[in-house]
């Protein structure tokens, strides 16, 4: 598979970094080389940036975007976890990181519960995928569409097939009646 | 230094066999449990190839997993049943947990991982494999070499088992049991793993076919057959090839070798759903002229109020009202009504009257979930002395052949385990492991917290 980046934004940054690293161990499961660029450690390694606030935030999503661009560029999956505003970083980051996929999770029901809006309409590289963390799917269910999302967006291998053909079912059912199972 | 970790699964290897007289001639599998601890592995209710597998490698019981055996109820209607196969399985597995964290695996022939799922490692499915037109491999391409690492042919299961050609079958097994443990050493050798496994049916596929040869307490043993020693020399084959991957093996790996469940003599069978039409509790359209595989089609359903399917156990159906599309049981007597059964197929007996001493289990009692749709009762006819066969139109409730062939043994409920190398203070006889306490120690091996979700504890 090739490399690609998923940025998650949302109300709650530390709900965006839980669900981020979650999707992390997901694809990790899968056997994919991933790795979560927290803000926290990028400050924490390479600088926390102007005096600013906002613009300490904008510094930080830059450095974060940067590594993630090195990474999804050598096959890897880089998520990050940072806000993107204003509108012009953005903008930069859409433009310099290929295989972007950007989700906002929402914390309210503008969003179906465990479900990310159906890619295809429009560019990927600028468009903003929606995902409900509200409701009885929760965090669980943000990950689970997060994932379909990047399954359907070619970025995630499936996890295989769907069992026995009906005549596989039939040959298994046969060997294991000779083998005296059932 | 990180630390590996190599499991040798061996079907229905049994306690009596290898920590009997036979372990002087085992060098290997003596030396690993002179290295660490070992003792009887306690098995899952019902002690069957699926679930037990996946009960160890995910410490949650078959109620949890709602896996009860290899067919499983869909719905409470009579015919929606099905195969269960690895997209059934919801748990994690341990290599799912070691994948979370960043180590590589080597799982090969783990029953029930078909079809393959994607890992940080490398995934051979199990004997439940279609055959090899599919995917049965993960990463797909892996299935081209395995021929070649096997020598030959990677066989994934004995074919035609059910007969009297003995020396064939025995011929199969052992090219079976070869071939996979020579694929074993070479993705061992090729592949960067942190932990791996196997599982190979050789032992259970022989204890079945050869029991009656080899224990003078089956009642069809004749002193100095043919077959007398071939379990003997199979179990030292077995150490042998133990040795083999051992030689594989830097010193500081840890091994574990583990069976699911173990064996012993097979009596007969009782013809379960004869034994219910003679009590009233089973009524058939038309009963059969001959021996026939009893189907949801050939039961009055408005006259019959349990049925049953064979197998190693019998699994038990109550026909409920409100529950089942034909009930008949109704809902405010089924405690009483299960109650009595109980009771009755505990004073099952032999042909000669003799009490058979059967086990009843409600999954209710015995697991803590009952998830998906369980069988009313998991019966061990004559605590597995005898096996269930679910043939109607035999007009007779005991019988000495197997309804689908000659088979020797019924699975025990307790295996065999040995971990060479977990230490010190734990080491010497384990009397017995759990089998849910197999995951949780893997994972806390690897310095991995035991997941809430696990039943087991860390040995």
């Amino acid at each position: 598979m090739r490399g690609f980046t998923l940025w998650l934004t949302g109300p709650s940054p530390a709900l965006a970094a839980s669900v981020a690293r979650r999707v992390e161990e997901a694809l990790l499961e899968r056997g994919m080389a991933v790795e979560f660029v927290g803000g926290d450690e990028v400050r924490e390694r390479l600088g926390a940036g102007p005096g600013d606030p906002a613009e300490a935030r904008a510094a930080c999503a830059r450095r974060v975007g940067f590594v993630c661009r090195l990474l999804s560029r050598n096959g890897v999956a880089a998520i990050a976890a940072e806000p993107l505003a204003p509108a012009p970083l953005r903008d930069e980051l859409r433009a310099a990181i290929e295989r972007l996929v950007e989700v906002e999770l929402r914390g309210s029901a503008e969003a179906t519960a465990g479900t990310a809006d159906a890619p295809g309409s429009g560019p990927e590289s600028e468009r903003t995928h929606v995902v409900s963390v509200a409701g009885e799917g929760g965090e669980d269910g943000a990950v689970r569409a997060i994932v379909s999302l990047l399954e359907a967006l070619g970025h995630v291998p499936g996890i295989g097939g769907g069992g026995y053909l009906a005549e596989e079912e039939e040959a298994i059912k046969a060997r294991l009646r000779d083998l005296g199972y059932i | 230094m990180s630390k590996r970790l190599c499991i040798i699964g061996l079907d229905c290897l049994t306690p009596q066999f290898l920590f009997g007289p036979w372990l002087a001639e085992m060098p290997h599998l003596r030396g690993l449990m002179d290295g660490g601890i070992h003792g009887n592995l306690v098995s899952t209710i019902p002690p069957i190839t699926v679930p037990a597998w996946m009960a160890m490698m995910t410490s949650q019981d078959p109620g949890m997993l709602g896996i009860y055996g290899f067919r499983n109820r869909a719905s409470h209607g009579y015919e929606d049943t099905f195969t269960v196969n690895a997209t059934h399985v919801k748990a994690k597995t341990v290599w799912n947990h070691l994948s979370r964290n960043r180590l590589r695996s080597i799982v090969m022939g783990v029953p029930l991982t078909y079809p393959p799922r994607p890992l940080r490692g490398v995934m051979v499915c199990d004997f439940l494999t279609p055959g090899k037109d599919v995917v049965w491999t993960s990463p797909p391409e892996l299935a081209s070499r395995l021929d070649d690492w096997a020598g030959g042919e990677y066989i994934i299961d004995v074919r035609d088992f059910r007969n009297e050609r003995k020396r064939e079958t025995l011929d199969q097994i052992y090219r079976m049991t070869n071939a996979r443990f020579q694929a074993f050493r070479r993705l061992l050798s090729l592949e960067d793993w942190d932990f791996a496994m196997m599982v190979e049916m050789g032992p259970d596929r022989l204890h079945h076919a050869f029991w009656r040869y080899a224990d003078p307490a089956h009642r069809l043993y004749r002193p100095g057959n043919e077959f007398e020693d071939v379990i003997h020399r199979y179990y030292v084959h077995l150490d042998g090839q133990v040795g083999r991957v051992l030689q594989e093996l830097p010193k500081d790996v840890s091994v574990i070798v583990v069976s699911d469940h173990g064996a012993q003599a097979m009596h007969g069978a009782v013809c379960i759903n004869e034994w219910l039409i003679a009590r009233g509790l089973l009524t058939l359209k038309r009963y059969p002229e001959g021996p026939t595989r009893l189907k949801a089609d050939m039961i009055d359903w408005s006259r019959t109020r349990v049925w049953s399917e064979g197998g190693y156990y019998a699994r038990i159906f109550l026909n409920v009202e409100g529950r089942e599309p034909d009930g008949r049981i109704p809902a405010g007597e089924l405690a009483a009504f299960k109650r009595d059964l109980k009771s009755e197929l505990e004073n099952l007996t032999d042909e000669a009257g003799r009490n058979i001493g059967t086990r009843v289990f409600l999954p209710e009692e015995v697991y803590r979930a009952s998830n998906g749709t369980p069988p009313d009762m998991i019966v061990y006819l004559g605590n597995l002395d005898w096996r269930s066969a679910g043939m109607v139109g035999g007009r007779q409730i005991h019988v000495f052949e197997n309804d689908t062939g000659p088979d020797d043994a019924n699975h025990s409920q307790e295996g065999i385990f040995i971990w060479q190398g977990r230490g010190k203070p734990a080491a010497g006889a384990a009397d017995r492991v759990s089998i849910y306490d197999v995951a949780p120690s893997i994972l806390d091996y690897f310095g991995i917290a035991t997941p809430g979700e696990m039943i087991g504890k860390v040995l």
